[in-house]
């Protein structure tokens, strides 16, 4: 799958699960600060990534520091998948 | 009548727990104090087995009241005092009583009546005087539980006006997406404040009712932080994480840490209920990111007493500080996504975060206590 084609699906994750601004996510912008996404949302929202792509993230990565914008979603699923 | 002070600071911290602190944060300031110091807690873990409950120094349990003994309510807070929960028509003395001239104290009072505690907010608010109180957020019109959801929830009154029937309040505690500085109607407020409060959860019947709680913040005026009690901090949390005091009856600390790995494990056979899964979805989940919060508001401290410290320790320590609360954070993670895949698989994960955060907790402990024995602090 091609990195884009990632990010567009991560985006509309995002997009759905956003508390505002959900119509327009961009890829470098923080996830708290501009959608709204607290740390019970971004866990709810990596699971869901997770059956969308047939992966899991590893345990430890479950952090906001890890994951705080959609590239950084975007990065993770991209090595796993394409590496 | 209108009344209103514009001089109260507005304060809010990630790393502060709860509302309640937040909001007494802002009053400390407004008193002149350092809320880092006063409200300063000592590093520690408590696991209770029987019950599945954990907490720093004190265990974090779903309440149905508001009504706590002095014992319950002085387990954590070098500098501050809390006397039992007053009804305060009943109480004999209205004035706050200063029991204790090295602790700040912070009387809660209740009052059934609403007229006599919506009267007392009034005093206190033209004496100058902020107010921190409780209110149900179902009724309070600027959050998103607005009219959906209950949940107690302290705000800090700064005004009223009679004539036009509202108060100056702010709520600035954004980690329950609290953002408020305005004015919002008396009657709908006074709602909040007697609100019966049902609870969420499994058990949808309980409640906890508001009572109409307040406190009221004082302190002796001589009232000083000493080098004393700021190094007791230091003593008394490495003696509650080497486990050479219990709390509660109960010991805490690393063994504490082991403690709660065990139980975990032996939970891996369990079949997973709704309670179950609330216990890691919901409890868990808030409960141990309080306590991560609880490793950075301790680096804070670390830091606001740095003089008193080896300066080429203090980076260490809060760096490890840092870490332990990143790992408490993990956990916390790790248990809402074990309730939401219901996979009891992930308790390993959550058993091998514990295991690097009892390492690092132990590294902490093994310095500050080096320190005190250079000192010859040690009790």
């Amino acid at each position: 799958m091609q990195r884009q084609e990632i990010e567009s699906k991560v985006c509309e994750v995002v997009s759905r699960v956003a508390q505002f601004n959900n119509e327009n996510v961009v890829a470098d912008s923080d996830l708290r600060d501009n959608y709204g996404v607290d740390s019970i949302v971004l866990v709810e929202l990596l699971v869901e990534i997770e059956d969308i792509f047939g992966i899991t993230f590893d345990s430890s990565s479950l952090t906001y520091e890890t994951f705080s914008t959609v590239n950084s979603i975007t990065d993770y699923v991209d090595n796993i998948l394409n590496s | 009548m209108i009344k209103q002070m514009g001089n109260v600071p507005r304060y809010f911290e990630p790393y502060v727990n709860d509302c309640f602190h937040n909001a007494y944060s802002a009053v400390l300031l407004h008193m002149g104090m350092n809320p880092n110091i006063i409200l300063a807690d000592y590093l520690s873990f408590m696991y209770d087995c029987e019950n599945g409950y954990v907490g720093v120094n004190y265990f974090y349990r779903p309440n149905t009241t508001v009504e706590f003994t002095e014992d319950e309510l002085n387990t954590s807070l070098e500098f501050v005092y809390l006397p039992p929960t007053t009804l305060y028509s009943q109480a004999g003395v209205k004035e706050v009583d200063i029991r204790y001239r090295d602790r700040v104290h912070i009387n809660m009072f209740i009052e059934d009546k609403p007229d006599v505690a919506y009267q007392r907010l009034k005093e206190l608010l033209g004496n100058g005087i902020p107010v921190v109180a409780a209110v149900d957020l179902f009724y309070m019109k600027y959050h998103r539980a607005y009219g959906k959801e209950h949940g107690l929830h302290c705000v800090v009154f700064t005004g009223y006006n009679e004539e036009e029937g509202f108060f100056h309040l702010f709520d600035k505690y954004k980690l329950s997406s609290s953002d408020f500085d305005g004015i919002l109607p008396i009657d709908e407020v006074n709602l909040g404040r007697m609100s019966d409060n049902p609870l969420p959860g499994v058990n949808a019947t309980q409640k906890r009712p508001v009572r109409n709680l307040w406190m009221e913040i004082s302190s002796d005026k001589d009232f000083k932080v000493t080098e004393e009690k700021l190094l007791n901090v230091i003593s008394e949390s490495c003696q509650r994480m080497k486990g050479q005091k219990e709390v509660l009856g109960h010991k805490c600390g690393l063994d504490a840490i082991d403690l709660f790995s065990k139980s975990l494990l032996e939970k891996k056979n369990e079949k997973l209920d709704d309670e179950k899964v609330y216990w890691y979805r919901v409890y868990l989940n808030g409960t141990l990111k309080n306590i991560s919060r609880s490793r950075k508001r301790f680096s804070v401290f670390i830091k606001e007493i740095s003089s008193l410290l080896p300066q080429q320790t203090v980076p260490g320590l809060c760096v490890s500080l840092e870490e332990a609360s990143k790992h408490w954070d993990i956990c916390s993670s790790i248990a809402l996504k074990l309730g939401i895949r219901k996979s009891l698989d992930m308790i390993d994960d959550l058993v091998n975060q514990l295991d690097i955060i009892r390492e690092l907790e132990s590294s902490i402990v093994e310095r500050l206590e080096g320190y005190l024995q250079g000192r010859s602090l040690i009790k």
